[in-house]
């Protein structure tokens, strides 16, 4: 795949546009200079880099309206950035595009506590949520790696996860309502305060749709009331197996952890060499992190069953916390892993297959052997409860090839966890990273009802192009579908998309 | 014979195919309570297979008739009145587990299986499905899926859309279609899930549907709290707010019930954390002055399993939602509109339901109209508290004279725009969803 696309040249007038978007906008709420257009050229996947014709920075709802408009109008195509920490490359831009960056809308709107629900801007920064409403005793449930740094519309456009939705759900089960700007530039309000509004889920489907049906400008959340005690348990194992075991034993007492997260012995000691967290034993095969809450009888009974489970799999030692600070360090290494990795090498390359959760330890063999064929060690750290991987693969985008190879063996990993039963991602996207192994998942049929609802919303074809489903322009060859009725045909009528 | 049934049965064999007079009268009168004209179908189309099913949508769609599927026939009644179907289409036929993967609480299934059949298998596990829908007895899954149709343990687990991780479904040109898969977390592709959720059979027809599904908790306790409204909304307002994670929270009003208006609150999981949270609600009941019951075992399972009775198929049933906040007003409002209705509220999310007893009113116009300017009333409520009021199932000629939806909002266009691409030519459902969709 080529990293950086080639600059297409077009007739357009950009600045003209930049003159009408000015007028729509402040004149520092556009951005047209090179050096001003740099930062914007990738998100979390830098591998990819594609620099936008003008950059917008709209505060209301309103103004994103009239860009979109405006764009509409002019069939320019559009961009929605958040933060920009996604990892799939859902907001990276397209050739001569628009890049509308929603990170000046940052008010929290509302704060209902009697009801539970929060309404925000989407640029607020996920844990803002969780501060502003912490004093009161609640917490906004999603809580991504990036929680620090990735805004709640980047979170909507992803269906974000995180170490805690296991119990709590991802994104998707948290938002209740939203308002969207829709690729035409009218404005529509999805949902609402309560749930199931009657007519169709149209919060439901525009949640993880990656930017492609429109942008949101707000967004109804629901706020949870903090567990009354918390408790992280820390198991290390001396195989991969026994790990996978008690995974398996905790959930089917009937116990669901608020998180429950493996690491290999790699990633351990990558995250000790950087961190030094000095809590991961360095010669264990693989660690648990297992976090506990809710009522403090409820917490202290299921904390003893798990030790058992622990002990009973093979676990060498526990280590238990329940006061914050304690915590907080238990989690710092898993937290810190993907940052260690960048630390310990130039680069590194992180997917985010899903397998059923049995399938553990054979398809952490895989990948090993995967690792192994194409000459790269693989990381391995992931969401054990719910089977969601995070390999990472080590590399230096400086030498040749290497990123090419890389992305070769990434492709594997996900086929390996399609057939398996899996998903090619959990929570991180399909963007412009993994649209091309969309038909190992779906048939060319699933595909083209998928883009019923892309063409319902986005007729022309301008909000997000390229995102999601492959297309014989982004994928050519590799773009095979399994049950090969009529593609080549569906696939010409997606280019548009 | 006539046209349709013989080319029907050209195709998937005279089996699968029943002349209408043959319907049982039973289902004879769930078809004709969802369709507005007085013409009955030709036939119920019965295939075995998914693929069947993606024949009989595609010869539909080469005539041009227009189809009504039907599951266990339990909730037909609710929504919408179709216009002129042509032809049912019944999935009780597809009603296997296609696979429970146990050690991964997930479970694939044929929509036309019903929920008891498949909570059974489950239960053998010690897992469940976690909902609770009207007519439990009778329901098939892809009725449930279709209406969204579940009760008070939304609280815990959230609702069909939540749970539903996986679909296939046959598209109104004969071709099956998947989005999901089988993994609790994934977000490969559009959540055409959580579209298909609550559609009523107006975008396609369910043919597999994957759950993630939950382990069945070893020990379960409700309270039964009781005392005048202000205090039940005191109470409501103090768990809500409160750490006490109970995985049911009804506001019930229900005046054959000895407690009359009360609290309901159910707690699952390990001993020592249900007697925890118990003791807490005991002492916020005793704070505010209230009657508090407790059930355990048998008769915490006989509370639920009566509840679950109390939505009948003779009565006007609304679906209702508001800000949580709102619930005592329209609790009251409610009794004082239809004094005697049977109302029920899940705390937290402010859906519920509102039934009232209609037989005497039908026969009398100035009761008749009394009773749309109550629903008007009710409905305006709940729209002033950011909800809704959907009548689900009410007489026909009711129905007729009003939005049974209540649809406020200003997205219908989209939800057009949607439709026009999964059924061109409105021939799925015609008239039964929102905006006649």
């Amino acid at each position: 795949m080529v990293a950086v696309a080639a600059v297409s040249k077009t007739s357009r007038d950009w600045r003209g546009v930049v003159r009408s978007l000015e007028k729509l906008l402040s004149a520092n709420q556009v951005m047209r200079r090179k050096e001003e257009l740099l930062v914007y050229e990738c998100d979390g996947l830098t591998s990819y880099r594609e620099r936008p014709a003008v950059v917008t920075l709209p505060k209301t709802t309103e103004e994103v309206a009239a860009v979109v408009k405006l764009c509409h109008e002019q069939n320019i195509p559009f961009v929605t950035r958040g933060a920009g920490t996604g990892l799939s490359g859902g907001a990276l831009p397209v050739a001569e595009c628009v890049l509308i960056v929603t990170t000046c809308m940052q008010q929290i709107l509302d704060i209902d506590y009697d009801n539970q629900r929060v309404v925000v801007q989407p640029g607020v920064i996920n844990n803002w949520i969780t501060q502003a409403v912490s004093g009161a005793g609640f917490y906004y449930a999603p809580d991504p790696s990036s929680q620090l740094a990735c805004s709640i519309g980047g979170n909507v456009a992803e269906n974000s996860g995180g170490v805690h939705c296991l119990k709590y759900g991802v994104t998707t089960n948290h938002v209740l309502g939203l308002k969207v700007v829709l690729p035409d530039g009218e404005t529509v309000d999805i949902g609402g305060a309560v749930p199931e509004m009657p007519g169709y889920d149209l919060t439901g489907i525009f949640v993880g749709s990656e930017g492609t049906l429109g942008i949101v400008t707000e967004v109804t959340l629901r706020i949870l009331k903090v567990p009354e005690a918390v408790q992280v348990i820390l198991a290390d194992f001396t195989s991969v197996e026994a790990a996978g075991e008690t995974v398996s034993d905790i959930i089917s007492a009937g116990i669901i952890p608020a998180g429950l997260e493996m690491m290999d012995n790699f990633s351990l000691n990558a995250v000790e060499d950087v961190v030094a967290t000095n809590c991961y034993p360095r010669d264990a095969v693989a660690i648990l992190l297992i976090e506990i809450d809710g009522a403090a009888a409820e917490v202290a009974a299921s904390a003893k069953q798990i030790a058992a489970m622990c002990y009973k799999n093979g676990a060498r030692q526990l280590t238990h916390a329940t006061d914050v600070q304690e915590r907080l360090r238990l989690w710092k290494g898993r937290k810190a892993a993907f940052a260690a990795m960048g630390k310990l090498s130039p680069d590194y390359y992180v997917q985010d297959g899903v397998i059923p959760r049995t399938r553990l330890p054979e398809v952490l063999q895989q990948i090993e052997a995967l690792g192994a064929k194409h000459g790269y060690r693989v990381a391995n750290v992931f969401h054990a409860g719910d089977g969601n991987l995070h390999p990472l693969i080590l590399y230096n985008n400086n030498i040749p090839g290497q990123l090419e190879e890389v992305e070769a063996l990434g492709g594997d990993i996900l086929k390996l966890c399609v057939s398996v039963g899996g998903s090619i991602s959990g929570e991180h996207g399909i963007g412009a990273d993994k649209r091309c192994y969309m038909p190992n998942m779906f048939s060319a049929t699933d595909l083209e009802t998928m883009q019923w609802v892309r063409g319902a919303l986005n007729k022309k074809g301008l909000a997000n192009p390229t995102k999601i489903f492959p297309t014989p322009k982004t994928c050519g060859e590799s773009a095979q579908f399994g049950n090969g009725k009529g593609v080549s045909e569906r696939l010409e009528g997606l280019e548009n998309f | 014979m006539n046209k349709i049934a013989a080319l029907l049965s050209d195709a998937i064999g005279s089996d699968g195919i029943q002349l209408w007079d043959a319907v049982e009268p039973r289902q004879q009168l769930q078809v004709m309570s969802a369709i507005a004209t007085e013409a009955p179908p030709a036939c119920v189309a019965l295939p075995n297979t998914s693929d069947q099913l993606g024949q009989v949508m595609a010869i539909a769609a080469q005539h041009g008739w227009r189809i009504m599927p039907m599951g266990q026939g339990s909730k037909l009644g609710w929504g919408g009145l179709a216009h002129g179907i042509d032809i049912v289409i019944s999935t009780a036929r597809l009603n296997r587990i296609v696979e429970h993967a146990v050690g991964d609480y997930t479970v694939t299934v044929e929509p036309g299986l019903k929920i008891t059949a498949l909570q059974q298998v489950l239960a053998e596990q010690q897992q469940s499905l976690a909902i609770d829908p009207a007519f439990d007895q009778l329901a098939s899954v892809g009725g449930v899926v279709a209406t969204a149709d579940t009760g008070s343990l939304r609280q815990r687990y959230g609702g069909l859309r939540d749970m539903l991780i996986g679909v296939q479904f046959a598209r109104y040109d004969g071709e099956l279609a998947r989005a999901g898969g089988r993994v609790v977390k994934n977000v490969a592709g559009y959540d055409l899930m959580k579209l298909l959720t609550g559609s009523y059979g107006s975008l396609g027809i369910l043919s597999e549907l994957t759950f993630r599904l939950y382990p069945v908790q070893r020990c379960s306790r409700s309270l039964l709290l009781s005392a005048g409204l202000q205090a039940i909304e005191a109470a409501t307002a103090e768990v809500r707010l409160s750490g006490l994670t109970p995985v049911a929270m009804d506001v019930v009003v229900d005046r054959t019930a000895a407690e009359g208006t009360s609290l309901v609150a159910r707690f699952q999981g390990i001993e020592a954390g249900v007697e925890e949270q118990t003791e807490r609600l005991k002492k916020i009941a005793t704070t505010h002055g209230m009657a508090c019951k407790q059930l355990d075992g048998e008769a915490d399972e006989a509370y639920w399993r009566q509840s679950a009775q109390a939505i009948r198929a003779d009565t006007l049933l609304c679906k209702v939602g508001l800000r949580p906040s709102g619930i005592p007003w329209l609790i009251e409002l409610a009794d004082m509109v239809f004094p005697g209705a049977q109302v029920r509220l899940y705390g937290s999310s402010g859906l519920g339901w509102i039934q009232v007893e209609i037989a005497e009113r039908l026969t009398d116009e100035r009761l008749e109209n009394e009773l749309l300017a109550g629903l008007a009333k009710v409905r305006s409520h709940c729209q002033k508290n950011a909800g809704f009021l959907t009548v689900l199932q009410a007489p026909k000629a009711v129905k007729a004279k009003l939005d049974v939806w209540g649809y406020e909002g200003n997205a219908l266009d989209v939800m057009k725009a949607i439709k026009e691409k999964f059924d061109p030519n409105n021939q799925l459902s015609p008239g039964r969803f929102v905006g006649g969709l």
